[in-house]
């Protein structure tokens, strides 16, 4: 069993991954305070920056969600083994993408589109996907409908313009609308959060 | 982007993002975003949409860190202690102490240590199983020795382990093994033993298992009486990611 002195909680793994499948914040909390510090430490010791440090927790810890809801996670050794080989592999992995921009002369610095292995990088890359996730409910229809259609079903446009019963040309138009004004509530939500959050 | 830009590549950029684009016209397009901003910012909020909308459940979790992450502050702190020092000792003593009782006369005087030397009292004190020492297998065969020893060393009968790390280390030697070994050895009193796996984990790239064979390392120098090698372990490991309250806390007990 691992007791957290900070906030009294004894949690045995059991209790760590079913809290992981129902996203319960306490486990979240305990996993940060217990292993946010040996993923930090092994990023800076190479070659990683604190943001790089900051990422590389944000990333691990997504991936052990995501290896316990699909079953990956077999607990053949302890918990803490799982995430430190997740963190070493994945840290490598960066530092060969960093290296292989460098070598195209690319910046290494600047985050280039599908150039992540997974989905988890991604989601962590972005930080527009959580403001778009959050913003998403708050556009109304015929928005909603037309987003869902286009980005989520993948439904061609001329199949969108039979269903709706929209001109060709003004179906175009509605998805650049849509987009931009989805756009617009994202940037809102990043300005308010960033504020709310400087430190 | 200008709508009229965007009109025209918005079944390019879905395709792309889907992953369905034909390859010369992906890379051509990539390659379009390399140098102009507005197309690279399109593509990726794109893609940002389309997992919004396909991965609701990863993108809440997501979320979720990054709050968790925000609220407890960065960097994080160093990990807490999992136990008091030689609280897996503890179990041990009293299983004596219960022995010691039954048959009296000399085990008494082991209880109470009154042959023990003041180093090894110290080394006792911060002797504690591992907890963090990272392990994922990376072959799966024959893993019935593995799963047998750390199945006895998690319930602290080390003598138990020691067979099956051994046999397991003749078949497939890994730094992580040879420290579930060195600290069987250890916490079965059998110090000795513990050096030379300890000595060569301490030479590891990983970092986490480099700090544990050499903290160890320490206390198995500590328990033999050999204050010079012990501190030069010490000397060897700091500054720790791990173990620095451990050490200075040890070194202040040594120094008294």
């Amino acid at each position: 069993m691992q007791f957290d002195k900070r906030n009294s909680m004894v949690l045995g793994t059991q209790e760590i991954l079913q809290g992981l499948v129902s996203q319960d914040p306490d486990v979240f909390q305990h996993l940060y305070r217990k292993y946010g510090g040996m993923i930090a430490a092994y990023v800076r010791k190479n070659s990683g920056s604190d943001e790089d440090a900051r990422e590389m927790i944000h990333l691990i810890m997504l991936k052990l969600w995501n290896s316990v809801r699909e079953g990956h996670y077999h607990e053949q050794g302890k918990l803490g083994p799982f995430i430190y080989t997740l963190t070493a592999n994945t840290w490598r992995d960066e530092l060969r993408r960093r290296k292989a921009r460098t070598t195209e002369q690319l910046d290494p610095a600047r985050h280039q589109p599908f150039d992540e292995d997974s989905l988890e990088e991604a989601i962590v890359k972005n930080r527009q996907i959580e403001a778009i996730y959050q913003c998403l409910p708050q556009l109304a229809p015929p928005c909603s409908e037309i987003i869902r259609l286009f980005h989520l079903e993948e439904v061609s446009l001329q199949d969108i313009v039979a269903q709706m019963n929209y001109d060709y040309n003004n179906l175009r138009k509605r998805i650049f609308d849509c987009r931009k004004k989805l756009k617009k509530l994202v940037e809102d939500f990043l300005k308010k959060k960033y504020a709310f959050n400087r430190h | 982007m200008e709508n009229k830009i965007y009109e025209a590549q918005q079944e390019k950029i879905r395709l792309l993002v889907s992953g369905y684009l034909a390859a010369e016209e992906r890379a051509t397009l990539l390659r379009q975003a390399q140098s102009d901003p507005e197309l690279a910012d399109e593509i990726e909020f794109s893609r940002g949409l389309a997992l919004a909308l396909q991965q609701p459940e990863l993108v809440a979790a997501s979320a979720l860190i990054a709050q968790t992450i925000r609220q407890e502050g960065f960097p994080p702190p160093l990990p807490p202690k999992s136990a008091a020092p030689g609280s897996a000792v503890w179990p041990w003593l009293l299983g004596i102490f219960g022995a010691a009782l039954l048959t009296g006369g000399l085990f008494w005087a082991g209880i109470f240590d009154l042959f023990d030397s003041r180093e090894e009292r110290i080394a006792r004190s911060f002797m504690e199983p591992l907890e963090n020492v990272l392990y994922t297998p990376e072959s799966r065969n024959d893993l019935s020795d593995l799963k047998t020893g750390l199945a006895a060393y998690e319930q602290g009968r080390y003598r138990e382990a020691i067979p099956h790390f051994e046999r397991r280390m003749r078949h497939q030697p890994d730094n992580t093994i040879r420290l579930y070994l060195a600290t069987s050895y250890l916490l079965a009193e059998q110090p000795e033993k513990a050096i030379e796996p300890l000595e060569i984990a301490a030479n590891s790239q990983e970092m986490p298992i480099r700090e544990a064979a050499l903290w160890y390392l320490a206390l198995t120098h500590l328990k033999l009486k050999d204050l010079a090698a012990a501190r030069a372990a010490l000397l060897r490991l700091e500054p720790s990611a791990f173990y620095n309250d451990q050490i200075q806390q040890l070194k202040s007990q040594l120094e008294r």
